[in-house]
């Protein structure tokens, strides 16, 4: 189950997407760092027990303005769902993994190792798809937790008027326009951005995100599927036309 | 106390969405009408986080104006089709940004 080459591979996805994650990592840092309500450490572990920087953000946010526990939990929840369709769009490759990979991969199943998976080929042995997935993920795993650490211990480097923060939705961007390969693929992106931004205010946080993202697929799916039963008749039709 | 225990349960849940399909339903075989719509997860997702981002980022997030992150999101997007290259798509939408905030848009 180790395939060199698809290690390497791996990384080398990774890398670019892996550019802005120092940064909002130590804005996360920099939050914990100077929050009252949340001591350090258990702040750096939300790192490497939740995993996931948008839900961890909002966590703290949360705590820090009083918020109730149970609404904390449910709000990382609610930002986290997202990752069920990833699972379920990642399940057909991994359905033949080994079964501690098929438990412990999930782990580490953030938006950029999924983004670089996705776009893998089929034709890929199971050897590749897991040492290109697990290679990506633990590098992205400790990239995150060390870039954390740096923002609680060292504070404040990078002033905010920089705004790189906006490197994030760039990234999002790039893989967006990556991941259009077809028209329905296009429709599930401008159905699904523009319904996200209408409902970016809708409670809790992420579910404007889920609903924008739901209402895409589902157009982009019936729209894949009339083209592809479109292209039927055609061929139908000039089967009918050569007799 | 009261914040680990948010982080534990949360770590614990987000586990099991990224664990769903792929430790507990490997089992399932999908089918075709699911497998059609997951293939556009990558698209409508990204979207969904990045639009929503760009449009509330600036100074005022209630209204959606056309700012400097706007013009280099879209400057960017374009980057992005040309290319396919995610490096260049941060280092000149990320330039533009800082040249469009520096003449003061």
């Amino acid at each position: 189950m180790w395939d060199r080459s698809a290690a390497i591979d791996g990384i080398r996805a990774l890398l670019p997407l892996a550019l802005p994650a120092p940064f909002f990592g130590l804005v996360l840092g920099v939050q914990i760092g100077e929050s009252p309500l949340v001591d350090n450490t258990a702040g750096w572990a939300s790192s490497w027990l939740i995993f996931g920087g948008a839900s961890q953000l909002a966590a703290v946010t949360l705590l820090n303005a009083g918020g109730s526990a149970v609404l904390a939990v449910l709000t990382v929840l609610a930002i986290n769902s997202r990752h069920i369709m990833y699972s379920a769009a990642l399940q057909p490759r991994f359905r033949d993994a080994p079964l501690w990979f098929r438990y412990i991969g999930p782990y580490v199943l953030v938006d950029q190792v999924f983004a670089t998976s996705d776009a893998r080929s089929d034709d890929d042995s199971m050897a590749y798809r897991v040492s290109f997935y697990l290679v990506s993920g633990v590098c992205w795993f400790l990239l995150w937790n060390l870039s954390v650490l740096a923002g609680i211990l060292v504070g404040n480097v990078v002033p905010a008027s920089w705004s790189f923060d906006f490197a994030v939705p760039l990234m999002f961007l790039g893989l967006m326009v990556n991941a259009l390969k077809d028209r329905p693929g296009i429709v599930a992106a401008a159905i699904s951005g523009v319904i996200a931004v209408m409902a970016r205010d809708l409670e809790p946080a992420g579910s404007g995100l889920l609903v924008g993202a739901l209402c895409g697929m589902t157009v982009a799916a019936l729209l894949d599927w009339r083209l592809e039963s479109g292209s039927d008749e055609q061929t139908d039709h000039s089967l009918k036309n050569d007799r | 106390m009261k914040s680990w225990l948010v982080f534990i349960f949360a770590g614990i849940g987000t586990y099991l969405t990224r664990a769903s399909f792929i430790a507990f339903g490997a089992g399932v075989e999908l089918p075709t009408w699911l497998q059609r719509a997951l293939k556009y997860v990558a698209p409508a997702v990204f979207a969904a986080i990045a639009l929503p981002a760009v449009v509330t980022g600036g100074a005022n997030p209630d209204v959606i104006a056309v700012d400097a992150r706007l013009v280099a999101a879209a400057i960017a997007t374009g980057v992005a089709m040309w290319t396919k290259n995610l490096t260049w798509v941060l280092a000149i939408g990320m330039s533009t940004l800082w040249v469009l905030q520096w003449i003061g848009l």
